[in-house]
């Protein structure tokens, strides 16, 4: 974070007054207003249509979706996966960045964090919802039972209950624990019951060496476990496809396919939420161009990665002479789903190429449309690669395609309708911006400059 | 208790004053900071943390946990043979080994944090003032009687804001 | 399998004798299954009754399994000659009649404003009883009139002696198909009226002229069997030795080698052509080749001169002619309502002069049986009844099943004459087109239901028993009869049986004992009766000499009337639904045409090109107008017609109020002349042109299959069912591994050691030379194991149920030449059982899993619905119940009890019959020994009348599995895949080179 901004004279070290103006910009974003109620309303219409539609399906069956032998994952696989990576990109700036140094990230950790762990609750809830019976969800999970039957470990849909819940497990309590000193700051300029309600969630925190010390320690065995996790958990569910014998889907080329595609979405996922945020909650000085600037520039790294794995895909189809593949991917370029492989295409290899200039970095609205489309690109390309596989596997005379019913297309829309939910939530009571940390950069890039300076007098 | 709390508006202050004072000849030293600086936290805790003690104890309990679940679960019903597999396939088996790992580590890690980072502190109580989260820096010295005069001179010398007796 | 007989004689014998007291009791309500419990009757014990199969005029042996009481499944009688244990998709589905939930609850009367409303059975029969005293008194008794479908023995001569003592003459015996021309045309070749019995399993080539003998044609289980005995005992070296000619490829004609498209009405050309070059080559046998009439008749046929009109080559023409005659005995047979013009008797001449000049009489063709359709009236007399209808000569016409208003010719007028018969009874007991305009309506029982006997052929007569009580308040018409006799004084004395099953004893007793075993006495005779399921002879064949049939042999250019240019329409029995007799059974609706893969609806078939022309596409709906009516219908293009042809199926939809059938599309019957021929006297199925008006409407046709298999790399790897025998020999031993599934012998490399199954490994093999594509297979394993209907809008979205899809994979047609390979391939797919099965590690709860039996269970207590197992399965066999599927009162009857129903969410396929192999077991085990080949039947294999299915413990040695695993044909779909299905197919046989080439 560029010092000027925060700390105009640059003679003096950064004391008191800086680091109050921080706290002071911060207190201020979390004035609930109009806004923020009425979308919170609108939030909350959408989810409970969302849960109507949901209670159709319970009720009457599968049969309410347009799933259809043999495609019988769709739209709410599709969406399970776009949130899985969704998370992924918080992990990545609030734990990897972390561990390289990368100072840069301090201002917008918090909000990726915090994206992680609404986008993990997200995804979580789809498995549930796809099943044929439902309310039997709870047997996928291994407890004692009187017939002594367990789960079959070998099956990639376990893997995930366990990926899926220790991710979500550890990216809370990594959230948490960032969250405790920004906690304290809320409780020391708070009074009456939110005073009370913030001492007691900061666990009387009061910023003494030892706390500190024990602190970063916590946090960076956090984030040197959170950092494997995250390639893990989006290896796994690529498995989930990769494991099955499905030409299109059983390729060794997928976790790492995947989880660059995560990290691609979900850079894409964070921008679409800081340039509002930051305009609306007037946090230009700390959410910089500086730091969109850097997404962007990963944006374009993963999206190279992921163009590179489609060109993989195609290669492979061909090289292998194996006709099944060959038949999929012909499908997937001139048949059914050709429309939507070729919107994949142009949101996913071609828009992003537009961020090599930094005019259109430097531009927060064709920013933020280039993350919206990354967005639909990124769930087209999920689509593409489930349901259009599945409607043309080995068994030629059961081809047939797919096209979503009302009800999954709702619960979609829901999907997005709870992570807002959540985010606005947490953007009103909780620092967006995580205090300590940037008081922490703020020090540090005094002393930078300070050195700099010996340097040149010298 | 006997000791001194000392406010100061700029860590440099707090920096140069500790620098000028022989500090070992008091039994308890205590910084307080908005943001963790090690300079700082050296002085109070010199030692480094154990957590990651915690942290290793932890991933090693979730691998053999993982292992022994699947491993044991299967062998509870040995007819289940799915796919031509093996009742045993490692593979999958040590995927959810993985998993258990970084989940326990993890716990283990927090667990750690709560114990030295928080529960540890309310053993001792401590004066606290509200500016030390905002941007203040604070330094508690605790000493016997007989030399609180030596030690109210010397902070008075150094750059401190206010400080208080206790 | 003698053991199983022994026990079938048992229970069939203690168990009907229960039947006979439990019958009296006709109109219970309640299904009280036997008033005397026998005490081998056990809850949980099925009791088999041999009977026969009334679904059509064919008549084979059927076996009634009931569970406490209630029918649960029909089976082929296996002690019977007709069908030997097999049934057709209809027989299978005849449980749907019985069940059927539209059917007719008891007695009904149209009342002044013409609505019908029920009556009482004793108000029925008194109300039937007065008017039948009235007309006697008046003395007009003469009046009545009788239309039924084809009766024999008992029930017969019951009818004959009312009618008789009544003093009506009108007693005609109508079916749809009726042969005709066949029955006139062996009079007048060989002075034998009557149908012929053909042997195929005797003949080295076979011909048809469109003679659809594996479908509805006159006895299609009999001769499907007959067909394969014929196919498989084939010369290696020739295994084309089946031509199909026709202007349609019917079902019959995708299973021939060849394919000859003919132009309608040029089949008698050809045939004589094919006559002229037997002669000209000297290829004939010396009593017909020194005939000086049989030249001079085929002078003019020169396959150069029929050329022009039949479009068939001359060296094809040589090449039939050789075929037909060079490895006697060969046979050629008679058309079908696809071929019945007005030369329809000409053809069939023509066909018997053929098989004359090949010396075929006396080996595949014998007369001296007589056959029970013989009796069928012409519908020639039909008409006359119709005439004497309608100048008031008639008072009162009693309707025995069948369905005339629908099944004539609309424009025959009976429609209208019924309106003009004061009193008409009809004995229907489900709701059709006839019955709408019946007075009075007392449903007779289900032939599951009530005694009787049917007499297909003289050779053999069966029994038929009622398996259980009564579904509805029905009563048998033979007990009407007798009831109503016994209240007329002037019959009284006639008719002094108890009941109908005291005259049934004593017209066994009298024709068929003292006719045929004399010296066994009743008490042991009766016994045997029931459990064979009838009393069988031997005919002995009498010998004929062809007579001199030119002239009576009229060939000409074939009139067809109807706008110019019109396609010429052609009319074929539907193999689901006969005339339309079952269209409400769902089964038969929901399980695929065979030729098209369509459900549900009727159509009309065009070609592709036709189409293309009218710029029409499949669904679009047309308006056909020949000169006696109009209709619309959807169009479905097929490439296997000819192309100046549109063909429509019959009986696939009725305006009755049946809930199966929509009403939607129209009867094809409107559109053909109501005139008859004027030498056979049968109805003119191809008589008409008819043009065709695109309209605007579309109504979306549903097919099961929307992709054909044929494609080129697939070929190669997943569908490779096609072989030439040269290929099958050339395989040797050392190769075999390859097509083998047994994993203790050699198996191919695997990242994991393979599991072997001690006790039982649980294997199929299904040979494609054999499968016809009949769908009875797909018929039983819907009711053994209670799969649900889904309707056709689920059907639309891919939501079928079925466990065993037969997919239809062919190579498209080549219209251009004369002659086309046919090749079509008939695939059941159904659960491979793999002892790799992808679908099982991917379930998370053990929902399925490999049993130590090599079975691949499926636990449905246990599914989630995750649906992974579906998505990994290669065969794509596994079926996701969309919803809770119910069926509706009194359907749920039919529900096999040994196999759960499935709710929603819940992942379902094929068991391999599990519960048939628990029983295999328990009886081996009860029996105390082992597992013996045959022990296990599923259903799919159970009823195929080719058995091209079969199945067995492999572990079995010498068991026809263990060897077939390893049959040189043998191969797995998909096998790259490693997934070790336990399930062979055995490759189909094709010709290698050219029909015609040498």
């Amino acid at each position: 974070m560029s010092l000027s901004q925060l700390n105009p004279d640059n003679s003096k070290p950064p004391g008191a007054k800086t680091f109050h103006k921080v706290d002071q910009d911060v207190l201020r974003t979390l004035q609930p207003g109009a806004l923020y109620f009425s979308l919170l309303g609108v939030c909350l219409i959408l989810i409970a249509f969302g849960a109507w539609a949901w209670s159709q399906q319970v009720r009457h069956g599968l049969g309410v979706t347009g799933l259809k032998h043999p495609v019988m994952w769709g739209a709410y696989i599709t969406t399970f996966v776009f949130w899985v990576g969704i998370a992924h990109s918080g992990t990545l700036i609030s734990a990897i960045l972390f561990l390289f140094r990368a100072r840069w990230r301090a201002a917008i950790s918090r909000a990726s964090e915090a994206m992680t762990v609404f986008a993990v609750m997200t995804a979580g809830l789809f498995p549930i919802i796809h099943l044929g019976r439902p309310w039997l969800f709870y047997w996928l999970i291994p407890y004692p039972n009187e017939r002594t039957l367990w789960v079959n470990f070998r099956s990639p849909l376990v893997w995930d209950v366990f990926a899926v819940g220790t991710y979500f497990t550890v990216s809370a309590v990594f959230f948490y624990i960032g969250l405790i000193p920004d906690l304290a700051v809320l409780r020391d300029n708070a009074t009456g019951w939110k005073r009370r309600i913030f001492a007691i969630t900061s666990l009387g925190w009061s910023g003494t060496g030892r706390e500190w010390k024990h602190f970063s320690s916590a946090y960076l065995f956090l984030a040197a476990l959170a950092t494997p996790l995250v390639v893990s958990v989006h290896s796994i569910v690529s498995w989930d496809f990769a494991v099955a014998i499905i030409p299109g889907w059983h390729s060794t080329i997928f976790a790492p396919y995947f989880v660059a595609g995560a990290i691609f979405s979900g850079l894409a996922m964070v921008l679409s939420i800081l340039i509002p945020a930051r305009s609306i909650l007037k946090l230009e000085e700390y959410i910089t161009m500086w730091h969109l600037e850097n997404i962007s520039k990963l944006i374009i790294v993963s999206s190279l990665i992921v163009s590179y794995s489609y060109l993989t895909e195609f290669f492979f189809a061909w090289y292998s002479q194996n006709p099944f593949e060959q038949t999929v991917f012909l499908s997937r370029a001139v048949g059914d789903f050709a429309p939507l492989f070729w919107l994949m295409v142009m949101c996913n290899c071609l828009t992003p190429l537009l961020l090599f200039f930094k005019s259109v970095r430097c531009n927060t609205t064709i920013l933020f449309i280039v993350s919206i489309l990354i967005n639909i690109g990124m769930w087209t390309e999920r689509f593409v690669i489930i349901a259009g596989s599945l409607a043309r596997e080995y068994s030629r005379a059961s081809w047939d395609t797919y096209n979503p019913s009302w009800v999954e297309w709702s619960i979609l829309l829901a999907s997005f309708a709870w992570f807002a939910f959540w985010f606005l939530l947490f953007i009103r009571h909780l620092p967006a911006i995580p205090l300590a940390e940037v008081k922490e950069s703020i020090h540090r890039s005094f002393h930078d400059h300070l050195s700099n300076r010996q340097e040149k007098n010298l | 208790m006997k000791g001194i709390l000392g406010i100061f508006k700029d860590r440099e202050d707090l920096a140069t004053a500790l620098k000028e004072m022989p500090i070992r000849n008091y039994t308890y030293l205590e910084t307080f900071s908005p943001y963790p600086d090690d300079e700082l936290c050296n002085i109070s805790e010199p030692t480094r943390s154990p957590i990651r003690w915690m942290t290793l104890l932890g991933g090693i309990m979730g691998g053999i946990c993982g292992l022994s679940l699947t491993i044991w679960t299967t062998l509870q019903w040995p007819l289940l043979i799915t796919g031509g597999k093996p009742l045993i396939s490692f593979p999958p088996f040590l995927i959810i080994a993985f998993e258990l790992t970084i989940l326990l580590g993890a716990l283990a890690t927090a667990a750690g944090f709560l114990y030295w980072g928080i529960a540890r502190r309310f053993l001792k109580s401590l004066p606290y003032d509200v500016r030390f989260s905002q941007g203040h820096f604070g330094l508690w010295i605790e000493c016997p009687q007989s030399e609180i005069e030596k030690v109210v001179n010397w902070i008075e010398k150094s750059g401190v804001t206010e400080w208080k007796k206790y | 399998m003698i053991k199983r007989r022994d026990f079938l004689k048992t229970v069939g014998v203690s168990g009907s004798a229960a039947l006979m007291d439990a019958c009296t009791l006709e109109n219970s309500e309640k299904l009280v299954p036997y008033l005397v419990a026998p005490e081998d009757i056990v809850p949980g014990i099925p009791v088999y009754y041999t009977t026969n199969c009334r679904e059509c005029p064919a008549g084979c042996g059927m076996l009634a399994k009931t569970r406490e009481g209630r029918v649960i499944k029909v089976e082929g009688n296996p002690r019977h000659p007709l069908g030997e244990g097999k049934l057709c998709v209809r027989g299978q589905a005849a449980v749907q009649s019985l069940y059927n939930p539209d059917r007719f609850t008891g007695p009904l009367l149209r009342n002044e404003q013409g609505q019908l409303e029920p009556i009482e059975w004793d108000q029925a029969e008194e109300i039937l009883t007065a008017h039948l005293t009235q007309l006697l008194t008046n003395d007009k008794s003469q009046e009545i009139a009788w239309i039924g479908h084809l009766l024999t023995g008992s029930m017969e001569s019951l009818i004959r002696q009312w009618l008789q003592s009544l003093g009506s003459e009108h007693l005609l015996f109508y079916e749809t198909f009726q042969y005709e021309p066949l029955r006139q045309a062996s009079k007048i070749a060989f002075g034998h009226f009557g149908l012929p019995q053909y042997h195929l399993e005797k003949a080295e080539f076979l011909i048809s002229f469109g003679a659809n003998f594996l479908e509805t044609w006159r006895s299609n289980v009999e001769f499907t069997s007959a067909f394969h005995k014929m196919r498989s005992s084939r010369d290696p070296n020739t295994p084309d030795n089946f031509v199909y000619l026709g202007s349609r490829l019917s079902l019959t004609g995708s299973n021939a080698d060849w394919w000859i498209p003919l132009q309608p009405g040029t089949e008698i050309q050809l045939a004589l052509s094919i006559a002229h070059s037997i002669l000209e080559q000297g290829l004939a046998t010396e009593e017909t080749s020194n005939q000086a009439w049989i030249a001079s008749l085929l002078a003019p046929y020169s396959p150069e001169s029929t050329k022009e009109l039949t479009g068939v080559e001359t060296s094809t023409v040589r090449e039939l002619a050789q075929r037909l005659c060079k490895t006697p005995p060969s046979l050629a047979l008679g058309g079908e309502i696809n071929t019945s013009g007005e030369q329809a008797l000409s053809l069939e001449l023509a066909v018997l002069l053929l098989n004359a000049m090949a010396g075929n009489v006396g080996q595949t063709i014998t007369f001296g049986t007589d056959f029970a359709l013989n009796q069928l009236a012409s519908y020639q007399e039909i008409l006359n009844l119709v005439q004497e209808m309608h100048r008031g000569k008639i008072d009162t016409l009693f309707l025995h099943h069948g369905d005339p208003v629908f099944t004539l010719p609309t424009r025959s007028g009976f429609t209208e004459a019924l309106d003009n018969v004061p009193f008409v009874v009809s004995f229907s007991s489900l709701p059709d087109e006839t019955t709408a305009h019946a007075n009075l309506i007392l449903p007779d029982h289900h032939f599951l239901e009530s005694w009787g006997d049917y007499s297909p052929r003289s050779d053999l007569i069966s029994i038929q028993q009622p398996a259980m009580q009564p579904v509805f308040n029905t009563r048998s018409t033979a007990d009407v009869i007798i009831n109503v006799s016994q209240k007329i004084d002037r019959l009284a004395e006639q008719f002094t049986y108890s009941d109908y099953s005291e005259k049934l004893y004593s017209y066994w007793e009298s024709a068929v004992r003292k006719k045929s075993n004399k010296d066994v006495p009743w008490e042991e005779f009766w016994p045997g009766v029931l459990t064979n399921g009838g009393s069988f002879r031997e005919t002995a064949p009498v010998e004929v000499t062809l007579k001199d049939i030119s002239n009576n042999l009229q060939v000409g250019e074939e009139t067809l009337v109807g706008p110019e240019g019109g396609a010429s329409l052609i009319l074929y029995s539907s193999p689901h639904f006969f005339d339309g007799r079952n269209v409400n059974n769902p089964w038969l609706h929901e399980i695929p045409d065979p030729t098209t893969q369509l459900v549900w609806d009727s159509w009309v078939e065009m070609h592709p090109d036709t189409a293309l022309q009218l710029s029409l596409k499949e669904g679009d709906v047309v308006e056909l107008s020949s000169p006696y009516g109009t209709l619309k219908s959807p169009v479905h293009l097929y490439d296997g017609l000819h192309p100046n042809v549109v063909a429509m199926p019959l009986g696939r939809d009725k305006s009755a109020d049946l809930r199966y059938a929509s009403g939607k599309s129209e009867n094809p019957m409107q559109l053909i002349s109501p005139e008859a021929a004027t030498d056979s006297g049968s109805v003119l199925w191809r008589s008409v042109r008819v043009g065709i008006t695109k309209t605007p409407d579309h109504h979306p046709l549903v097919s099961l299959q929307l992709e054909n298999g044929e494609h080129p790399e697939e070929a190669l790897v997943s569908i490779q069912p096609v072989e030439s025998i040269a290929a099958a020999q050339r395989i040797q031993p050392s190769e075999l591994k390859e097509t083998d599934i047994s994993q203790k012998a050699h198996a191919p490399p695997d990242y994991y050691p393979p599991h072997d199954h001690p006790d039982h490994q649980w294997s199929m093999a299904i040979d494609l030379d054999a499968c016809t594509g009949c769908n009875a297979c797909a018929a039983a394993c819907y009711a053994e194991n209670n799969v649900p209907v889904v309707g056709k809008e689920l059907c639309s979205h891919g939501r079928e149920m079925s466990w065993i899809r037969i997919e239809r994979h062919k190579a498209p047609l080549v219209q251009a030449t004369d002659i086309v390979p046919s090749d079509g391939i008939s695939l059941p797919v159904l659960c491979q059982h793999c002892h790799n099965a992808p679908c099982e590690p991917v379930c998370p709860v053990f929902a399925t899993y490999h049993n130590p039996e090599g079975l691949n269970a499926q636990v449905y207590a246990r599914c989630v619905g995750t649906r992974y197992c579906s998505n990994n399965c290669p065969y794509k066999v596994r079926r996701f119940n969309w919803h809770t599927f119910t069926v509706p009162e009194p359907l749920q009857l039919q529900l096999n009890p040994d196999v759960t129903t499935r709710t929603a969410g819940i992942m379902e396929k094929c068991t391999f019959c599990v519960q048939r192999i628990q029983e295999g077991k328990n009886r081996a085990r009860r029996e105390n020994r082992e597992i013996h080949d045959g022990d296990v039947t599923p259903a799919c294999a159970q009823t195929c009348p080719t058995e091209a299915i079969v199945f067995g413990d492999i572990n079995v040695p010498d068991s026809r599995i263990a060897l077939l695993a390893e049959h040189p044909r043998g191969y797995h779909i998909l096998e790259p895949l490693n997934t070790r299905p336990a399930v062979t197919y055995l490759k189909k046989l094709v010709p290698e080179k050219a029909f015609a080439e040498d």
